[in-house]
């Protein structure tokens, strides 16, 4: 009986272990990308430099802003350069965060090792000092010919000073300032369960994973992983991935997948005519983006749930703050709070969140057309082309006009232009859908003393509110292979290659037959040869799974 | 703006509460002009050729200042460093005629006079006395302000709207003083700034109908209101109360066609501004508020205040030698106080010794938080 006993706790382990490793189809081949070289953006700056130096080191200044392509921030950093200006940013930032590493009482903190006389060089301390920031900084060991370099800059600045302290400084101030810490750069060795094909080198691999579900360099356990090459064993990436996943940061690489995903940079210049909207300000602003990664990271991360489940849940967390926007109830003075709207609330999903509702609105009013285009091209990867450069928004955006005093009736007034139409089309029945959200999220049910009519269709599925506009979206096949090219996007800096078809379609594959569960999209991803593989230059050319679903209709 | 429900109750938070004032003028309420202040009954008493000389003198406002000046060297302030000497007086002059001043508000103890009011005489002082237009509630239930069991004979005001009955003794003790008439005294907006807010919850009527009788809170919120870029209190704040029971009342009350009227019921509030901090207690406190098409009410509290403690809340603490900011002749308020009082009749010598009073009310609907449930939120905050 022990033995039989015995014997189904192994075929469990298995089964477990199995399901764990995303058994299922076998893993297609991939075409591989081209080596990446992305900057590192404000958050992952911040992030790095409180994980090497310490929570309490202060960074203080500007970072040049970067593009959003192809829907990511993550992908315009791949395009990033420093300017002269930029640069000097990042020399200000360097100098004053290693003042902070070497003022008195937190000096020996920082350098481990005691110089024989602190008024000269002294090449054996600052070598040791500087190769094991340089490690973490530049997310792998420096070579012998670099650490030669920085303690060269350690020794000439310590004898022309006279303070070895001072000179070691300015050498570890450069470390910060190259392009090796400033850029993430993909770095590529031949494949040898591949011959002929590259893969990302062990450090490469390290970064991108760290990166990905931490949103910060690797951790010494991860480079030291890299280092002894347990990353290329599918035993070692697979201890390596668990161990990144089960940990409590993974949260953050969640927040910052979705503060991406979602657009959450436009808050930065997001302003409201206070006479109208005076209820909104820089607080709410920063409030409703945190209600809403707090509700991403309950859902996905607390309760591994189901990703569609974003769409319809009416789980959320609020404060004080945004309570009277929702106009419900708050019970913690300070901070969070979960709350769950009522079976027939209104209220239910992403897209009723001030987050959402806000951030694609007017100054002044709500906007039907930008939050449906936003809901095409952030959750159902839809391009929406960019509206003529002589379009009359005048009747659209009169909201004075008694004759049409719902938005409704005036998109309906401005679609008669029929250059106009095909894209209203498809984008305002779903912004239509969440008019009774004001342009900064609050409810109403008229407009102008009109009832407005929420009423309209996805894809060919009728809704009459938001909450069934949710539910449509949530039932539709591209909400979830959208997730899945996004992230894709996210953690490469790059769109999938063409010749990556079936590699996606096995994501996505994958991706359902997980549950819909992200931890679970990120962990088949992390382990795939596909993530790390490596394309000859010129070979790639980008698809998306909106390419395979018209494919898969065809 | 729909209600703001917890459970069964509605809440809403006051953002005004305001001593009543009706839209009367001077001449009708105080024919014989303002009540003296404090300076102008120091005036009146200089020898005539003085008088132009002390009209002319700037800084009396300062004169808290000047007591600090004298009376606390070691703060080193000094007189001349704190006024202007005018063209006509010398320092010296015009340092006599502040020392004069201040010993007329003075006993020879150096004690205040409005730290004494009982002590002294008003000069000067004046009340209301008509019986036409006032603002309030009738609170004694007579028509003619004739004494009963627990109220003293009384003149009576009628309403705005021909109302007949209104008690407000209280605004015949103030009525003639400027700030009060202008408003100046704007008791409330220490609401705004988030020093202090009462909090009402009533519960949803009975029968289902939007009239019936309900029951009805009043608390002291603990939390501070916050506005709106318009500098506007929003609807829908989340507002806990403070748990205490001196603070908390509770009364029936009935809703009829959209008005809220409520039973007599004792109640106090914490007040607190800069410099003061007080609990306010009333007695018999009545409400009568009208539900607004936007959520929120508007209307009045009629109730009987101790006149001892209303002179402390509203015209000793004002300022370090009392009154001297709104210039108020304490001898005379106080004694109008206590001539004028109409509640809290005393069975054995039938003296009163409270004073009917009215406030102006606004309220929006805010959520109001038991304090226990915060207690239990806490473990869930994140």
């Amino acid at each position: 009986m022990s033995r039989l006993l015995a014997s189904c706790r192994v075929l469990a382990a298995v089964a477990l272990a199995l399901s764990l490793a995303g058994c299922g189809p076998r893993e297609p081949e991939t075409a591989g990308r081209p080596l990446t070289v992305q900057r590192l953006t404000e958050k992952q700056y911040r992030q790095i430099t409180a994980d090497v130096f310490g929570d309490d080191i202060r960074v203080v200044g500007r970072f040049e802003p970067v593009v959003r392509k192809d829907g990511l921030i993550a992908v315009g950093t791949n395009a990033a350069t420093v300017t002269p200006s930029g640069f000097e940013q990042f020399d200000s930032m360097a100098r004053n965060i290693v003042a902070q590493l070497f003022e008195e009482g937190r000096r020996d903190r920082t350098v481990a090792c005691k110089p024989p006389a602190v008024n000269a060089p002294d090449d054996a301390c600052a070598g040791l000092v500087l190769a094991k920031y340089g490690r973490l900084l530049f997310r792998r060991p420096l070579s012998p010919d670099e650490l030669k370099a920085r303690v060269a800059v350690a020794h000439d600045a310590s004898m022309a000073s006279g303070d070895f302290y001072h000179g070691l400084a300015l050498a570890l101030a450069t470390e910060l300032e190259m392009p090796e810490f400033l850029f993430r750069i993909d770095s590529a060795e031949s494949d040898p369960d591949h011959p002929g094909n590259m893969r990302l080198d062990a450090y490469s691999k390290a970064s991108r994973l760290s990166f990905l579900l931490w949103n910060t360099a690797p951790d010494d356990e991860l480079l030291t992983a890299a280092e002894k090459g347990d990353l290329n064993s599918e035993r070692g990436l697979k201890r390596q991935v668990d161990r990144l996943l089960a940990s409590p940061r993974l949260e953050a690489g969640i927040r910052a997948f979705f503060t991406d995903m979602l657009a959450f940079d436009g808050f930065e210049t997001l302003a409201k005519d206070a006479m109208i909207y005076p209820d909104f300000n820089a607080t709410v602003a920063a409030d409703a983006q945190e209600q809403t990664l707090r509700t991403i990271t309950d859902l996905l991360v607390a309760r591994q749930g189901d990703y569609r489940d974003l769409f319809t849940t009416r789980r959320i967390f609020m404060d004080r703050v945004l309570g009277p926007i929702y106009y419900v109830p708050v019970v913690p003075k300070h901070g969070w709070a979960p709350y769950e709207f009522a079976e027939g609330d209104p209220r239910a999903g992403l897209l009723s969140q001030v987050s959402f509702t806000a951030l694609y609105a007017h100054p002044g009013q709500s906007s039907p057309t930008l939050r449906g285009k936003a809901v095409r091209e952030i959750f159902l990867c839809q391009k929406v082309p960019a509206p003529p450069a002589n379009v009359n928004f005048a009747v659209a955006q009169d909201t004075s006009n008694p004759d049409y005093k719902t938005a409704r009736a005036r998109l309906t007034a401005h679609r008669t232009n029929p250059t106009c139409a095909g894209c209203h089309r498809i984008m305002d029945p779903i912004g239509l859908a969440l008019e009774n959200f004001d342009g900064i999220g609050a409810f109403r049910a008229q407009e102008n003393g009109t009832a407005i009519d929420t009423s309209g269709e996805l894809d060919g599925v009728h809704f009459a509110n938001a909450k069934d506009l949710g539910q449509a979206i949530h039932d539709n096949p591209a909400a979830a292979s959208c997730l899945v090219d996004t992230l894709y996007k996210y953690a490469g800096g790059q769109a999938p290659a063409k010749g990556d078809r079936d590699w996606m379609r096995w994501l996505n594959d994958r991706f359902a037959a997980n549950g819909y569960r992200v931890p679970a999209l990120l962990r088949t991803l992390a382990l795939s040869h596909g993530f790390y593989g490596v394309a000859e230059p010129g070979k790639a050319s980008g698809i998306s799974s909106a390419t395979l679903r018209l494919e898969d209709q065809r | 703006m729909p209600p703001a429900t917890v459970g069964q109750m509605r809440g809403y938070v006051f953002t005004r509460f305001m001593f009543a004032r009706p839209a009367t003028d001077l001449a009708t309420d105080c024919p014989q002009g303002l009540a003296m202040s404090l300076r102008d009954s120091f005036i009146a008493q200089l020898p005539p050729e003085d008088r132009p000389k002390a009209e002319h003198v700037k800084g009396f406002a300062e004169v808290g200042s000047m007591i600090l000046a004298t009376d606390h060297p070691e703060n080193g302030l000094k007189f001349e460093e704190k006024t202007e000497p005018p063209a006509n007086l010398s320092v010296a002059e015009r340092e006599a005629l502040f020392k004069a001043y201040i010993q007329h508000r003075r006993d020879p103890n150096r004690h205040t006079i409005c730290n004494n009011p009982a002590d002294y005489k008003g000069v000067g002082y004046r009340t209301i006395e008509h019986t036409g237009m006032g603002s309030g509630l009738n609170l004694d239930g007579t028509s003619d302000g004739a004494a009963t069991a627990t109220t003293c004979e009384h003149k009576k005001f009628i309403g705005a709207d021909g109302t007949p009955g209104i008690d407000n003794q209280f605004w015949r003790v103030a009525g003639c003083i400027a700030v009060y008439r202008s408003g100046g005294l704007d008791w409330d907006s220490s609401v705004r700034t988030g020093d202090w807010a009462v909090l009402m919850e009533v519960s949803t009527p009975k029968g289902g109908g939007p009239d019936g009788d309900v029951e009805v809170n009043f608390y002291s919120s603990k939390d501070s209101l916050t506005l709106d870029a318009a500098g506007k209190v929003p609807a829908g704040l989340s507002l806990e109360y403070i748990d205490d029971p001196q603070l908390i009342a509770k009364t029936h009350g009935r809703i009829d066609s959209g008005v809220l009227t409520t039973e007599p019921v004792d109640f106090t509030y914490k007040y607190d501004n800069q410099i003061v901090h007080e609990r306010w207690a009333f007695e018999g406190a009545r409400f009568r508020l009208q539900m607004l098409p936007d959520g929120g009410l508007k209307g009045q509290m009629g109730a009987y205040a101790d006149a001892d403690k209303f002179y402390n809340y509203t015209v000793k603490p004002q300022t370090i030698d009392g009154a001297s900011a709104n210039n108020i002749d304490c001898p005379g308020f106080y004694a109008a106080l206590h001539t004028l009082a109409d509640g809290h009749r005393d069975p054995k010598t039938s003296a009163c010794s409270a004073l009917s009073v009215a406030f102006d009310l606004q309220a929006i609907p805010a959520f109001i938080i038991h304090p226990q449930k915060t207690a239990d939120a806490g473990a869930r905050d994140q």
